[in-house]
């Protein structure tokens, strides 16, 4: 076991897996809680109390010769599936089910011959490539495996390459979690050599540094790539290994926030050919733009040292790109998709050539998105106060935020402030039925005019004045002349005004759950009047629905 | 203090009863005159009496009762997509208002589903005689159509013109397209005179019994460029915050602008990288409270004209004319106004580390890569 690469340290996973496996049945009886792990190398480091363990690491890196090893070590018979085999929830349940709760025959018998008592033969199962548990036919399988896990009475070792997929992360909630890192060059250089010596194949050092680079450390990559070249050849050379590495070189996919550090990094894209610059893009061309606008202002170009001005007109330059690139971005989406090597240059390239140098602060993340979609939010919540109020006024959704806000907002909060007693809040209630507002709308209408550095008026009204308007708005709202309503209430009130209106009740039965629990608690209401503003929502929703009676009566 | 805003109280319901552009007025009633009229396409700054006008001509045409029964309607249609677009509309026997602008990229569906049915169910009882032939269809903001939208409208004026009138509303007429503006009888609504604003504005108060001494009225005037709406509001602001309105008070900017002017003023600091950051989540605000983009690049633009010197501004407006160019080409704004305000913050650095020598030529430097 200790000549697994990179696994020999006494902290190595293998050893951790070892102990952990060792252990696990002791810790079966004594009951032990796992200590769940918020964020890797936080819990217990000890893993006791997990039922499974999950085994994680780019392919490659004998994970899977781990977990082998690992079982014989401890003594374990194991039954390994993988994605070959079929994996769905049902197929799980059959099979595995069993064994779980299974002692193996051998044990059986040697029990009843009396020789042997069943902790000495142990078995356990490995579920290699879990994340390839995915898709129509493996339906359920990670959510089955899960609930296995739950009620298993023997250790589950599971392995997957990618611990950030969203299924895997689920798993990784009930498991204990074993990342396992690339080996560094010096430690498959050693065991490569090892394996040269045996295989009688001669190579210098700086070749085998160059192969297992190629190969981005992948240990059975490089033994393929050895034999392969020393087929022929018993002694491999220099220039020649050279080339070949360069052919063999595994593409690796890096995530956007690699991608970024690595196109302002000056150091990495001195290297880089404009076609591998260029490559950075296009691993996200949605999210690389982003990235490279949100972090261009901390990059500190290393040809600008030579003060701050330079700097601002080498980000000033760097902006030009960066807009040039988003016009060409706004074409490529109208069907010019074969632009995108423009934009690859102007988004990501260029502006990154002028600043090349290092980032001087952590990697954001976009913040773009998360604005445009409270933005989108926003938008959509003034359209529907403009819907509401466009009855009395005139002018766009657009003249209703930048002009009658501001104003309406004072008109709504300051009487609050000011006269506490009730003229204050009749005033409001008034404004409110003028313009034919609901309780949300005023609060939408607060929301929308909050500005940063502008102090929040809503702060210094008083809860008991608040109170006392919702109370005076609910008393009086049934005279609002016509009625206003969202979401799946309009369409109800479409319904109430076309079919007939006898039974509410039924009505709101056809309507989704939380319908029928707002119908429930009108009804409440309306038999405990006096149960204060507690639930506001269905107060308002009882004032739109004796409005659609009203309107049925006309 | 209560009812409506004022804006909306002292609205004048007739056209014999607006405070400005009398001679257009008796136009429009003239043509009411004549039974028939042609699609109207009403045009000018916001907040200039466009929908004001257009509403008092209905009445005109329809009279009064008729055109203050409004009801709420709420319509759905399908795109050709499969995707469902909901349309709110206002509507009276006789009209139906709509801004298809609002549907976004569905608008074409919008204006060919509204107008084919409204025009294709004729008025029962209405009769051959006189303006009640046919209905009336508003539609706002068509400068905000698509292409696409525009399109799909010119035929359907000519094809229901029997059964239906348009009457579009819009701010300018350059982006709607020149086949729709040959189809109407274009309308102008230019914006009040300060003479004229000032009249209004002493009349409301007046109305509403309070005292306007002279230089706040014409600070109101300059603060809302001219803008009714706006003007009428900020009196009721003033009115507010501080009753009675005195002598010499300052009109507040709307809160806004005050955010736009104070983050242009971050801009003639010196540059750091956090005082970037901070300029952006600024121009992210506004962004957020929906103020328009090119609203932002004007005022931001106007505030910084003011404290630069006289060769700096020829090269700021260059700067800005690009990047508002580039703001409709693009399609996200924030790039653009971020762009723009570190043009202008390495421009004045320039100009500032020359020493302050008069013959400066930025231009060298720069139009060569104004790509």
């Amino acid at each position: 076991m200790n000549k697994i690469i990179g696994q020999t340290g006494d902290k190595s996973n293998a050893n951790k897996l070892l102990t952990w496996l060792k252990n696990w049945h002791k810790h079966r009886k004594l009951g032990t809680k796992p200590v769940p792990s918020f964020g890797y190398g936080r819990g217990d480091p000890s893993g006791a109390g997990f039922r499974a363990a999950l085994l994680s690491g780019p392919p490659g890196i004998g994970k899977t010769t781990t977990a082998v090893l690992v079982c014989k070590e401890a003594g374990f018979t194991f039954v390994e599936t993988n994605a070959s085999d079929s994996r769905n929830k049902k197929i799980l349940q059959d099979t595995l089910k069993q064994a779980l709760g299974n002692t193996t025959m051998m044990d059986y018998m040697n029990r009843e011959a009396g020789q042997s008592k069943s902790s000495h033969v142990k078995h356990c199962i490995i579920m290699d490539e879990v994340d390839g548990m995915s898709g129509n036919e493996d339906r359920g399988g990670v959510q089955e495996l899960i609930q296995l896990i739950k009620n298993s009475l023997i250790p589950v070792i599971c392995i997957c390459n990618d611990r950030q997929h969203q299924k895997i992360r689920s798993l990784g909630n009930h498991c204990f979690d074993l990342r396992f890192q690339k080996p560094r060059v010096e430690q498959i250089k050693a065991a490569m050599s090892t394996v040269c010596f045996k295989e009688g194949i001669q190579i210098d050092g700086s070749s085998l540094s160059n192969i297992i680079e190629s190969s981005n450390h992948d240990v059975r990559q490089i033994l393929h790539n050895l034999s392969v070249w020393s087929a022929s050849c018993k002694s491999l050379q220099g220039k020649q290994i050279k080339d070949d590495s360069n052919k063999a070189k595994k593409d690796f996919k890096i995530d956007a926030f690699t991608a970024c550090r690595m196109a302002f990094s000056q150091s990495e894209t001195a290297k880089m050919s404009l076609k591998d610059k260029s490559d950075l893009f296009f691993y996200d061309y949605s999210l690389h733009p982003l990235f490279i606008q949100e972090n261009y202002i901390s990059a500190s170009p290393h040809a600008g040292r030579d003060g701050a001005g330079n700097t601002l007109h080498r980000l000033a330059k760097a902006a030009r790109y960066i807009c040039t690139g988003d016009v060409i971005s706004k074409a490529i989406r109208s069907d010019k998709w074969g632009l995108l090597p423009m934009q690859a240059m102007f988004s990501s390239v260029l502006p990154c050539e002028v600043l090349s140098g290092h980032l001087s602060q952590r990697i954001e993340f976009p913040k773009w998105l998360g604005k445009f979609s409270s933005t989108n939010k926003n938008s959509r919540l003034n359209k529907e106060l403009f819907t509401h109020m466009s009855l009395n006024i005139s002018g766009t959704a657009q003249n209703v935020n930048m002009d009658y806000l501001p104003v309406l907002k004072d008109r709504l909060i300051v009487p609050l402030v000011h006269d506490k007693q009730t003229d204050g809040v009749k005033q409001v209630v008034d404004l409110m039925e003028e313009y034919d507002l609901l309780k949300d709308d005023y609060d939408n209408i607060l929301e929308l005019t909050v500005w940063p550095g502008l102090t929040d008026l809503r702060s210094q009204v008083e809860s008991k004045t608040k109170a006392a308007m919702t109370r005076c708005y609910n008393k009086s709202s049934h005279k609002l002349h016509y009625s206003t309503v969202t979401g799946s209430l309009k369409k109800r009130q479409s319904r109430a005004s076309n079919d007939d209106l006898d039974d509410e009740v039924s009505e709101s039965d056809n309507d989704s759950d939380e319908e029928v629990i707002k119908a429930l608690k009108v009804k409440s209401d309306k038999s405990t009047t006096k149960s204060k503003d507690s639930k506001p929502k269905a107060k308002a929703s009882s004032s739109r629905k004796s409005k659609a009676t009203d309107k049925k009566k006309k | 203090m209560s009812g409506k805003l004022w804006v909306d109280k002292h609205r004048p319901h007739r056209l014999n009863q607006m405070s400005y552009h009398d001679s257009q007025a008796k136009q429009l009633i003239a043509l009411k005159e004549g039974c028939d009229f042609p699609h109207l396409l009403f045009y000018g700054p916001s907040g200039a009496g466009k929908k004001t006008r257009a509403m008092a001509f209905l009445r005109e045409v329809y009279g009064e009762s008729a055109i203050d029964k409004l009801r709420f309607e709420h319509m759905e249609m399908k795109a050709p997509s499969g995707a469902k677009v909901e349309l709110k509309a206002i509507a009276t026997n006789y009209h139906v208002d709509v801004t298809p602008s609002n549907c976004g990229i569905h608008d074409r569906v919008v204006i060919q589903e509204v107008i084919k049915n409204l025009a294709s169910t004729a008025r029962i009882g209405s009769g051959t005689s006189g303006s009640k032939r046919f209905k009336v269809v508003i539609m706002n903001e068509v400068d905000r159509l698509t292409k696409d939208a525009q399109h799909a409208l010119r035929r359907t004026m000519e094809k229901y013109v029997s059964s239906c009138r348009l009457i579009l509303i819009c701010t300018s007429t350059s982006r709607v397209i020149p086949a729709i503006r040959s189809r109407c009888l274009p309308i102008r609504v230019a914006a009040p005179t300060k003479q004229e604003m000032l009249h209004v504005l002493n009349e409301v108060a007046h109305k509403e019994g309070i005292t306007l001494p002279e230089d706040v009225a014409e600070k109101i005037v300059v603060k809302s460029e001219r803008n009714m709406r706006r003007a009428l509001l900020m009196l009721e602001a003033c009115h507010v915050t501080q009753k009675p309105i005195s002598k010499g008070q300052a009109v507040p900017s709307l809160p806004w602008q005050q955010y736009i002017q104070e983050t242009a003023q971050l801009a003639f600091q010196d540059y750091n990288s956090e005082r970037l950051m901070k300029i952006r989540e600024r121009l992210y605000q506004l962004q957020i409270h929906l103020i328009p983009s090119t609203t932002i690049m004007t005022t931001l633009v106007d505030e910084l004209l003011e404290a630069l010197p006289g060769k700096l501004k020829l090269e700021l407006v260059k700067i800005a004319a690009t990047y508002e160019h580039r703001l409709q080409l693009g399609s996200k704004d924030i790039f653009h106004l971020e762009a723009f305000i570190i043009q202008f913050m390495s421009l004045n650095q320039r100009y500032k580390d020359s020493g302050l020598v008069d013959h400066l030529d930025f231009t060298s430097d720069m139009d060569d890569e104004y790509i």
